[in-house]
This record gives C-alpha cells, sequence and structure tokens, in this order.
C-alpha cells in the first residue's frame, strides 16, 4: 500500500486568529509575519522533518487558529481492488 | 437613480429575452408575465417532464451564474440533489454599488424570478425557497412581496416561498455570509476548514443562485436548451444583464447576447466621451485598458484581458478625471466594508487605501508606489473570503491601466482630473471596517 502518501499542508484558520505569534516563534522555517504581526505560511507540503515541530505550534496555538490539512495524494496507478496473496 | 432601458434593443439586435415584456413605466405583473411567457411549466409533478430533464436541458444550455463566480448551473443542482430537505435561496443581495441589474429585475420582471427559483426547488427536490432582498432594497422587497401575493391568489404553489431581508451592505450576499444569516448568526463570511463542506443551513444542505441565473432557469424550462444556445457564442451561449454607467448619455441595465464587444455595449449605453479606463464587473472587478475595448464580453476573452463579468458591470471612466482618485476612493469604500474579521483585510485595506489616498493628493512618493505594491502582495488570498483579492485585484488593474497617472502622482504631480469631482459614484461607509457592526443577526 505504498501507492498512497498524505500531504500535510499548515493552514490558518483568519478569523480566528489574533497574531499572538506564536507560529513564527515555534516554527520560522513556515510562518513569516506580515507588517501587522498576523502569520504568512509557506505554501506548499510540511517537509517530514518539521511534522513534530508543526504539531507542536499547531497545539500551542493560543487561539487555535492553526491547523494541519492532511489531503491524501495517489502515487502511481490507482488500487482497483485487494490483490491477493499467490503464494500458495 | 439609474434608468432601467428597456426601449433600447438589446447589444447586437437580438430579441430581449429577460427583458421581455418589460414595460418602462411599470413592473409585469402576473397577468402580463404570464401573457408574455405563458404558465410556469410543471417540471415537479412529472406529468410530462421530470426534474431530470430539466436538469438535463439546464445542463445542454451551459448556463452559468450570473451573481460573479460563473459557476456552471447545473453542477450546483448535482451536488444539492442528493441531499435530504435542501433549501433554495435567491441572493438579490446586490451589495455591488454600481450594479443595478438585481433591483432591475426584481422590479421589472419579478414572477420570471420566481419561476425559475420554484423549478429550481422542484429540480433538487427542495420544498422550501427563501428570497433574499437586501434592507437597503425596499421596492425590491415590494416588489417581490406583491408577486407572492399574486402567486398565491392564483394558486401557484407546490413549494413555500418566503421572502426575508438581510442587512444591506457590500458582504452580506457573500454565499457562507448569507447563509450564516438565515441560520442565525452575523450576516458575516465564514470559514470552512475543509473546502469541500457545502454551506448547509442546520445541516440542511442550501442551493444559493443569484436571481439572475434563475430568470434564466425560468427561460430555458419553456424555450429549451437550443433556444437559449442560440445567441451567445459556444462557450458563453445566452444573454446576460449588464449595469452601465459613468461617461455614458443612458446609463441602466441592458441584456447584452455573451461575446459582444465591450466597446459596443458602451456605445448602445451612449458612450460619447475618449475613456481612460472601464471598469468591468464592479468595486472587486478591473480596470479595463482603453486599447483592449473590443474585447468580447464573455467570460473566456475577459479573463484574456486580465478582467471578469463579476456583477456586470461596465463603469466608463472618461479621460478627463483621475483613475487614481477614482480607484482611491472605492479602495476606501471597500476597507470600510470589511467584516472586520481577518487581520490582513482589517489593516491591510485600510492600508492599501492610505497609500493611494495619499498618491492621489499628491502628497505621496515613489516609497508610497512600492509599499503599496509590497501591501497588495502581502494581503492577497488571506482572508476567509474573496474580499480583500477583489480589491488587490482592482489596485493591480489601477497601476496597469493608469501606470502613467501613478508615476505622474507619485512626483507630487497629481493630474488636473484628480481635482475634479469624482465620476463614479461610491457610497459612503463606516470607516475602519466598523461597518461590521451593522452585519446583524436575523431576528424572527
Amino acid at each position: 500500500m505504498a501507492l498512497t502518501k498524505v500531504s500535510v499542508q499548515l493552514r490558518v484558520d483568519p478569523i480566528a486568529c489574533d497574531a499572538y505569534g506564536y507560529c513564527a516563534e515555534l516554527l520560522p522555517e513556515m510562518v513569516a509575519v506580515d507588517e501587522w504581526g498576523y502569520p504568512v505560511v509557506t505554501d506548499g507540503p510540511v517537509p517530514p522533518e518539521l511534522i513534530g515541530l508543526a504539531e507542536r505550534a499547531v497545539h500551542d496555538c493560543p487561539r487555535k487558529a492553526l491547523f494541519l490539512e492532511r489531503t491524501k495524494v495517489h502515487e502511481g496507478p490507482k488500487l482497483l481492488g485487494r490483490t491477493r496473496s499467490r503464494t500458495r | 437613480m439609474t434608468v432601467i432601458d428597456a426601449t433600447a434593443a438589446p447589444v447586437s439586435g437580438i430579441a430581449p429575452r429577460i427583458l421581455a415584456g418589460w414595460y418602462a413605466t411599470r413592473r409585469a405583473d402576473l397577468g402580463s408575465h404570464v401573457s408574455v411567457h405563458g404558465p410556469i411549466p410543471d417540471f415537479a409533478s412529472g406529468k410530462r417532464h421530470s426534474p431530470e430533464r430539466l436538469l438535463d436541458a439546464v445542463r445542454s444550455a451551459g448556463l452559468t451564474g450570473r451573481g460573479g463566480a460563473g459557476f456552471p448551473s447545473a453542477r450546483k443542482w448535482d451536488v444539492v440533489r442528493g441531499c435530504r430537505n435542501p433549501i433554495v435561496v435567491v441572493n438579490a443581495m446586490e451589495g455591488e454599488p454600481a450594479s443595478e441589474k438585481d433591483r432591475a429585475l426584481l422590479c421589472g420582471a419579478p414572477h420570471l424570478v420566481l419561476d425559475g427559483a420554484q423549478l429550481a426547488a422542484a429540480a433538487v427536490g427542495a420544498r422550501e425557497v427563501l428570497v433574499c432582498v437586501g434592507e437597503d432594497s425596499p421596492d425590491g422587497a415590494r416588489s417581490i412581496e406583491l408577486a407572492l401575493t399574486e402567486r398565491v391568489v392564483a394558486g401557484i404553489g407546490g413549494v413555500t416561498v418566503e421572502m426575508v431581508q438581510p442587512p444591506g451592505r457590500y458582504l452580506s450576499g457573500e454565499e457562507s455570509a448569507l447563509v450564516n444569516w438565515i441560520g442565525g448568526g452575523y450576516a458575516r463570511p465564514t470559514f470552512r476548514r475543509d473546502k469541500a463542506t457545502a454551506l448547509a443551513v442546520r445541516r440542511r444542505a442550501v442551493l444559493v443562485h443569484n436571481c439572475e441565473t434563475l430568470a434564466h432557469v425560468a427561460l430555458i424550462a419553456r424555450y429549451g436548451p437550443e433556444w437559449f444556445r442560440s445567441v451567445g457564442t459556444p462557450d458563453a451561449p445566452g444573454t446576460t444583464l449588464v449595469t452601465a454607467s459613468g461617461a455614458i448619455d443612458r446609463p441602466g441595465v441592458y441584456e447584452v447576447e455573451l461575446g459582444s464587444p465591450v466597446l459596443s455595449i458602451l456605445e448602445v449605453a451612449g458612450l460619447s466621451n475618449v475613456v481612460s479606463g472601464v471598469l468591468v464587473g464592479g468595486f472587486g472587478g478591473t480596470w479595463l485598458h482603453p486599447d483592449l475595448l473590443e474585447t468580447p464580453y464573455a467570460p473566456g476573452p475577459l479573463s484574456v484581458a486580465g478582467s471578469a463579468m463579476g456583477a456586470g458591470v461596465l463603469a466608463a471612466l472618461p479621460a478627463s478625471s483621475c483613475g487614481v482618485a477614482e480607484t482611491a476612493r472605492i479602495a476606501l469604500y471597500m476597507a470600510g466594508e470589511s467584516a472586520g474579521q481577518c487581520g490582513p483585510c482589517v489593516y491591510g485595506l485600510p492600508a492599501i487605501a492610505q497609500d493611494l489616498a495619499e498618491l492621489a493628493r499628491g502628497s505621496g512618493s515613489r516609497s508610497n508606489l512600492t509599499r503599496l505594491r509590497r501591501r497588495l502582495d502581502a494581503v492577497v488570498g488571506r482572508g476567509a473570503c474573496r474580499h480583500p483579492d477583489g480589491v488587490v485585484r482592482l489596485v493591480r488593474s489601477a497601476l496597469g491601466v493608469f501606470a502613467a497617472d501613478f508615476a505622474e502622482h507619485a512626483r507630487r504631480r497629481p493630474c488636473e482630473g484628480s481635482r475634479r469631482r469624482p465620476v463614479l459614484r461610491v457610497p459612503r461607509s463606516a470607516p475602519d471596517g466598523a461597518g461590521n457592526v451593522a452585519l446583524g443577526r436575523r431576528t424572527r
């Protein structure tokens, strides 16, 4: 089942966000702040080595505005059914 | 008030459709509506027609939404059809200040809109229709109320149709804001973490259509998809309503064939001046360069020119006026109409409006221009709704179309036009996003 991969994206709920700025402190690799202190998150998937730090930033957001979005990405041919083992 | 021009033949000489049976002096009551278009076809009971056939007709007609996004109507129906007890919402909020078409439609042909809503309800299996008319449109509301009474008297039934009046602000007609208000919340846009989540009121799926889209549905149900496609272009079939204003002699609402050159539409509306740009779509739209006025008025060609039909606004700016100052005024209004929820919009839009105001006055410099560009890049895509993106789109197009003017203004040499009276009508708005206090809850 190595054909599907989960892509993780870091996102902000802009209504919930109140510019506390913890995310930019905890994960400067992916979060910058604009001139008003609101987070600007890097587009694209979170690199595997940063997942742990990203989860920490999500957990520590005082407004619970930061979240990780996990989407399944198919790679290679689609599995059309369960393949049966041929060993007998 | 703008004149609703019905006597002028639609651009390119085709017979009017939505504006057929329209009287310049009075509203089409149920009697004259039926005498022009015939009774509403019965797609609900399935004697001669079935909901599936209506869906197929709308699909093959290629009808797209007329509220701004231009999404294929049949695809919306596909999503809602499977849902239990859905609600049909008629969006006649018309928050766009430069647009008059929704009001014109409600006042002139209310039964066409209500027929369309009833047909859409039949197609998706809804038993409830909510017609949303902004509090700021009392004449539209009166016309719909009268039409609903006429229909009850005539025994046109099958679905419950109710009119409601949300606050009349720029953003209260935004789809998620409208649905939130209907559900008892504030008329402010909402954020959905999962983009695939459908809009719902108390877990009931909602089908939201602009009122003009539904008027087209009412016609397609009667005359068929081939008739609908017989005008317009293969990619953009049919007609659409346009509100023309600015440097023209006959401002008003026109029904135009999709694909007509922008210039020909403006000429029908009495373009007499040399223009420096045309505002296309609305306040969250784009300025079209005068060299591109031959662009066909249809989604494809307009997007090549960097524009979109949006809410059907065409506002011509005379060469004697100042594009920098006009854009600055619109930006200030849009900043005031922020729902006050997302930081980049709450702080970004007033900052952008401020940069523009200083440039327009001639008190700004090249550094204002640089800062403005940086702020546009910083704000885009960072709101829960598309409101900030609309402002960015407008200002970026202004920087292109009025590039020479901006350069002069940045040298502290504002043009003659910036001292003249402004051309575009911009309503007063509360500054600094305070507009959101008026986006109140629905009271029952």
